[in-house]
């Protein structure tokens, strides 16, 4: 059995962006912080730490989840995504790109919570309607925005997507207009 | 905040759960941690031990019964919405699912997280008591179960004696009719109110009814009265206007920053006519 005392480190190997990482974790830290501190990646933010405003949402097993309330333990053996593995990483996705169009994002903070969970919405349900976005969305509070211009973009990346009939995939990078 | 420490471990089995939990009384079940690990960051809780349910397969397994259904206490919150059974034979669970919590919530969270938590505006727990649900719990003295009634005692008071596990909960097929309405301040957030109601019309009239307000007190509540106002009756305008007044009457209602408590006994009665208005057109 898996169990560690709370001044003891853990053992963690999960399958991240893409490849296989370990890590070593106490019981008490959040997934979120251990993919920030042991792994640097920082696109996962931290904003509440409870679970109600939807900054740190990440991919895990291809469901979107808040990483604020998941623990690192707990992510051995998961196969998990962040904003770092959006259009592999190098160039922006086609849906950061409708963000950047539409000005979807001003500080950002919550952009890659946004778009984390956009995302699993569009690998579900491709051509969404404006309010199932909405209905989507109402889990992720954004301070700068008011909203209209994230379900702007999204509903932009969704109409390009149809005509391209190309499915969400994370990885492309080229230009989707 | 961060998390206060704790010591971890994540058995494979339920015996094991049970004598980890045994081991230290500071101990608390580990489920999906959407109530659990908030109440922590927010220093409401702070167990020494946290016994992590997330491996014990049983518990995520419902089952189909010939006169029931037993759905897992592991099973997640978007699980159930998905599930076709559920859909099939819990029409007002199905309806419920789509108030709790948002997607990246409803992922991780559990059906027995939520009934072990028995947050007074939680959805799941109101659901179980609507429809007769038996709680099936597991300790070191052995399995008992309790009749939802006897299960749910206040705002996160349950019957769960420490070192139990809820196993999951049996829930009998139901021949009425259901309807759920809530009001809440955004989708997703606990509700402020909300009512489930459940209603079988023959020959024009109404032959049995339930009738459960959940968010107004501390734990799901039963109209008795309104219920036994119904049968017999015709679902007029006039008897559903009544039934509904009747259905909120003597609450001692809860009173806290979202709602005071004359507010939520008025919502508990337009949720009432409301619900009662849709099983009439649908129904008669
Ligand atoms: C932003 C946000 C919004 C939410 N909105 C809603 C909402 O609208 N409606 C709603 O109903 N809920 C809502 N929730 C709560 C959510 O549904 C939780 O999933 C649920 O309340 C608890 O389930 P869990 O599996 O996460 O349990 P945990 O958080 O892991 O556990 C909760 C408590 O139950 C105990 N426990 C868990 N499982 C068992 C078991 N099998 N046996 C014995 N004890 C057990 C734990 O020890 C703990 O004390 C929300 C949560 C968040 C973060
Ligand atoms: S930081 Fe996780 S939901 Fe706010
Ligand atoms: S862009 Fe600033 S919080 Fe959303």
């Amino acid at each position: 059995m898996r169990r560690a005392d709370e001044d003891q480190k853990m053992g963690v190997v999960a399958t991240v962006n893409g490849r296989e990482r370990r890590f070593e974790v106490l019981p008490r830290v959040s997934l979120a912080d251990s993919l920030r501190e042991e792994l640097g990646l920082y696109g996962v933010r931290v904003g509440c730490e409870h679970g109600v405003c939807g900054a740190c949402t990440i991919i895990v097993d291809d469901l979107p989840v808040r990483s604020c309330l998941m623990l690192g333990v707990q992510a051995d053996g998961k196969t998990i995504r962040t904003v770092e593995s959006l259009g592999g990483g190098k160039e922006l996705h086609p849906l950061q790109q409708a963000f950047q169009r539409h000005h979807a994002l001003q500080c950002g903070f919550c952009t890659s919570g946004i778009l984390a969970t956009a995302q699993a919405l569009l690998e579900e349900n491709p051509c969404p309607t404006r309010d199932e976005v909405r209905e989507v969305l109402s889990g992720n509070i954004c301070r700068c925005t008011g909203y209209q211009t994230i379900v702007d973009a999204i509903m932009d990346y969704a109409a390009c997507a149809q005509a391209n009939d190309t499915a969400f995939d994370a990885g492309a990078g080229e230009s989707a207009t | 905040m961060k998390f206060p420490a704790f010591s971890y471990a994540c058995p494979t089995s339920l015996a094991e759960a049970i004598e980890l939990l045994n081991d230290d009384e500071d101990s608390r079940p580990l489920a999906g941690g959407q109530s659990l690990l908030p109440m922590m960051a927010l220093r409401v809780a702070a167990p020494r031990m946290l016994v992590d349910l997330g491996n014990i397969e049983a518990l995520r397994q419902s089952v189909v019964l010939p006169d029931s259904m037993r759905i897992g206490a592991m099973a997640t919150h978007a699980m159930n919405a998905a599930s076709f059974d559920i859909w099939m034979h819990f029409p007002l669970m199905a309806q419920a699912l789509h108030h709790v919590a948002h997607q990246a919530v409803r992922n991780r969270g559990t059906f027995g997280g939520s009934i072990a938590h028995a947050d007074a505006g939680a959805e799941m727990p109101l659901v179980v008591s609507a429809l007769d649900g038996v709680l099936l719990l597991d300790g070191q003295s052995g399995q008992r179960t309790l009749p939802a009634s006897e299960f749910f005692q206040g705002h996160y008071t349950t019957a769960i004696e420490p070192g139990e596990i809820l196993t999951g909960v049996e829930i009998p097929f139901s021949d009425m009719d259901w309807a759920f309405e809530e009001l809440s301040r955004r989708p997703g957030d606990l509700a402020i109110a909300m009512v489930a109601a459940g209603v079988s019309v023959e020959d024009g009239v109404c032959s049995q009814a339930r009738l459960m307000l959940g968010g107004i007190s501390d734990h799901p509540i039963r109209a008795v009265e309104a219920e036994t106002y119904l049968i017999g009756r015709e679902l007029t305008p006039n008897v559903i206007r009544a039934a509904a007044g009747m259905s909120a009457a003597g609450i001692h209602a809860r009173s806290d920053t979202h709602a005071s408590a004359d507010f939520r006994l008025s919502l508990a009665t337009t949720l009432m006519r409301r619900a009662l208005t849709q099983l009439a057109t649908g129904a008669i």
